[in-house]
């Protein structure tokens, strides 16, 4: 019993770093080993492939808890799948049909689904149907995101739609951008807001747009202006994402370029991240190292040294990729964590669901390998 | 000068090697050419022998170490996939935008077209790739722009939009659009010989719908390009017309061919070129229909060369 408990803990500790969702609708788990160099990187298709269908592609990717169990995983059919990363497998599929468009922006609300679809319309799914609330944010949506310091709040933008804050709570429009002034031909600047990230540890907001601008928010002012506007010319941005370093963003565009900003003083490009092909569709960062994770149309997933430029992985994986979700302890498999982790707690569950262990045993044995090589 | 010629042609004959060096030492200009010319065949002579050893002994012969055949290995190569691999892609292959063509639900009609105010290689260009290509029409751009173009092409049931650019008289450039979902590709054109270049005449190419010959496409990204080539033409070849155009991919560059061919009576093929010949290599693959601004790039080359282009045996297609 106490073999099976150790393997069962590692199992869930040596889980995969990173989801990766697809434009075919393939769902892949992915874990990279930068520590020990021997072990090859592990990437899964964790959805049947053989069942998709075209509305089936993957558009959206959230985590469901703060443990980062629960995978939420919306899709263009506007339906929205739990995934369970502890018993490895899909829990439950809900509807989310409201408004028009495939789903743009997914996050848990108050032990709620939040979906924000193209249309614009952004809606609270609650077990009681008449509680449903739907908001229209007014406009197309490219992105919503979802503040992690505020969690009333939410962000959405898109074609001809500049930045909107929302407040879950009072339902009201908390912040909505103006336009920068008109460029020195006395022509209007057109809007086209791709992503958008909240910056950490202050109210402020970035976004980036198909036309080639990093602007920088602060809602908490009365100026309804960008307060930092930056430019990077013959680039269209399609991502953001923000860093574990305070001024910094990491944006990506449809050439396939990946960029650090600063966004102190005026903004400056700082970086480039070299190896994409293709239309970047999503970046991601490590919370506390310095790890990027990008993801695109080339069909490669790329991880970046953050500070040293180095490309430190490139792998193929056969289908066009939409979205990434990075564990906050991606990468991290030193052995105190292991040790660490394993609490009284899991051995409970074992006991309580001991059929679902013997379900989960497949991938306990795929996993074991490696396992071994964290013990000695 | 006598003894010394004796003494050579002992030598030679002694050790069976040709010193094409002693013969230097003559100095009579008539002997010595006579001598190096003697020397020069023994030496082929013995060379042809060897071979012929070689030959029967029934050793491999040596593949050529070609650029070509020492291509660096790449991960989206289309060979060798595992099960899994293979399934994931034939589900791609099945849904995306050209395999409605592939499951023969539409015939092709191609809208070919030109930059503006085409110059005269060009538009004869344009009209020699009307008899290539079956159901298609050329016309003038008449300053549209390209975005508009594609929407009213759209509108009058096109599949398919062909642009030709030209650069100082010469046709340069070939964008082919495909309607009305993408993807759009962009490929730099060279070497164009027209039919007269080649002295043919263009009433050699009879109406028959040609076979289309894919060659040598190998990763993903050259399985998506052959895939759009191919669904310009009718999926229906007329092997009366006994015509075949070629599209052979060798080290990243598209080679077009047009021939008419022939099988002998003893089993051979006889091949007679129609023309136009020309050369095509990716710029860039985008998804979608052609947004040069903001559109997605599957793969795109521009301003990164030093990037992608590392090594002379890294090729894409």
């Amino acid at each position: 019993m106490l073999v099976i408990v150790v393997v069962f803990n590692m199992a869930r500790k040596h889980d995969f770093d990173l989801f990766l969702g697809g434009k075919t609708g393939s769902f892949k788990g992915i874990s990279i080993n930068f520590e020990d160099e021997g072990t090859k990187p592990i990437a899964k298709n964790i959805q049947n492939i053989k069942v998709l269908t075209k509305e089936h592609e993957i558009t959206s990717l959230a985590w469901g808890d703060p443990e980062e169990i629960d995978v939420l995983i919306g899709m263009s059919c506007q339906r929205v799948k739990i995934y369970d990363t502890d018993f490895k497998a899909f829990t439950s599929s809900v509807d989310a049909t409201c408004g028009k468009g495939s789903i743009k922006g997914l996050s848990r609300y108050k032990e709620k689904l939040l979906t924000a679809v193209a249309s614009g319309h952004v809606k609270i799914w609650s077990h009681s149907k008449d509680s449903n609330s739907v908001m229209d944010t007014g406009g197309p949506i490219e992105k919503m995101r979802h503040s992690s310091i505020n969690a009333d709040i939410i962000a959405v933008g898109g074609k001809e739609n500049d930045l909107k804050l929302w407040n879950l709570e009072q339902n009201t429009c908390t912040f909505a951008a103006k336009n920068v002034k008109q460029d020195m031909l006395q022509l209007r600047v057109p809007v086209w807001i791709s992503d958008m990230g909240f910056l950490r540890d202050s109210t402020k907001v970035a976004v980036c747009t198909r036309y080639g601008h990093v602007r920088v928010y602060d809602p908490s002012t009365a100026q309804r202006r960008p307060v930092i506007n930056m430019d990077i010319p013959e680039q269209s941005l399609t991502t953001l994402t923000v860093t574990n370093r305070d001024h910094h963003v990491v944006v990506g565009s449809t050439t396939g370029k990946i960029m650090l900003i600063d966004l102190r003083r005026k903004g400056s490009v700082v970086q480039h991240y070299k190896g994409a092909v293709g239309s970047l569709k999503s970046i991601a960062c490590h919370k506390t190292e310095p790890y990027i994770v990008s993801v695109g149309l080339d069909r490669h997933i790329l991880v970046h040294n953050l500070n040293s430029r180095a490309l430190l992985q490139r792998m193929y994986m056969k289908s066009c990729l939409n979205c990434i979700l990075l564990r906050s302890n991606a990468f991290l498999k030193t052995t105190d964590n292991v040790r660490d982790k394993g609490s009284d707690d899991d051995i409970q569950i074992i006991e309580n669901d001991y059929d679902e262990l013997f379900s989960n045993m497949e991938t306990v044995e795929e996993s074991l390998p490696k396992k071994k090589c964290k013990l000695i | 000068m006598d003894s010394l010629e004796a003494e050579l042609i002992h030598n030679e004959k002694e050790i069976n090697l040709v010193d094409l060096k002693s013969a230097n030492q003559i100095r009579n200009k008539t002997l010595r050419r006579a001598q190096v010319l003697k020397d020069k065949r023994l030496k082929s002579k013995l060379k042809k022998e060897e071979r012929k050893k070689k030959n029967d002994s029934g050793t491999q012969k040596n593949v050529p170490k070609t650029i070509d055949s020492m291509r660096e290995k790449d991960h989206t190569m289309l060979v060798y996939m595992d099960e899994e691999d293979q399934l994931e892609l034939n589900l791609e292959l099945d849904r995306d935008e050209l395999s409605s063509y592939f499951q023969k639900t539409y015939e092709p009609k191609v809208l070919i077209t030109f930059s503006d105010n085409p110059h005269q290689k060009c538009r004869i260009f344009g009209r020699e790739l009307t008899r290539i290509i079956p159901n298609s029409v050329s016309l003038y751009r008449s300053r549209s722009g390209v975005k508009k173009m594609v929407q009213s092409a759209i509108g009058k049931g096109f599949t398919d939009i062909i642009v030709i650019n030209e650069d100082r008289c010469q046709p340069n450039g070939l964008l082919v659009i495909h309607l009305p979902e993408g993807p759009t590709a962009h490929f730099r054109l060279s070497n164009v010989k027209l039919t007269p270049e080649l002295k043919r005449n263009y009433k050699e190419i009879s109406e028959h719908r040609p076979e289309v010959i894919l060659n040598n496409f190998n990763t993903h990204l050259g399985n998506t390009v052959s895939r759009m080539l191919a669904a310009l033409f009718h999926y229906e070849p007329e092997f009366k017309g006994r015509r075949a155009v070629t599209f052979h991919n060798q080290r990243d560059y598209i080679f077009f061919r047009h021939h008419r061919y022939e099988f002998t009576s003893n089993g051979k093929a006889k091949l007679r070129e129609l023309g136009p010949r020309f050369t095509l290599k990716l710029r860039s693959l985008q998804h979608g229909t052609f947004d040069s601004k903001t559109g997605d790039y599957e793969w795109i080359i521009t301003d990164k060369r030093h990037d992608l282009e590392t090594s002379r045996r890294r090729f894409y297609l």
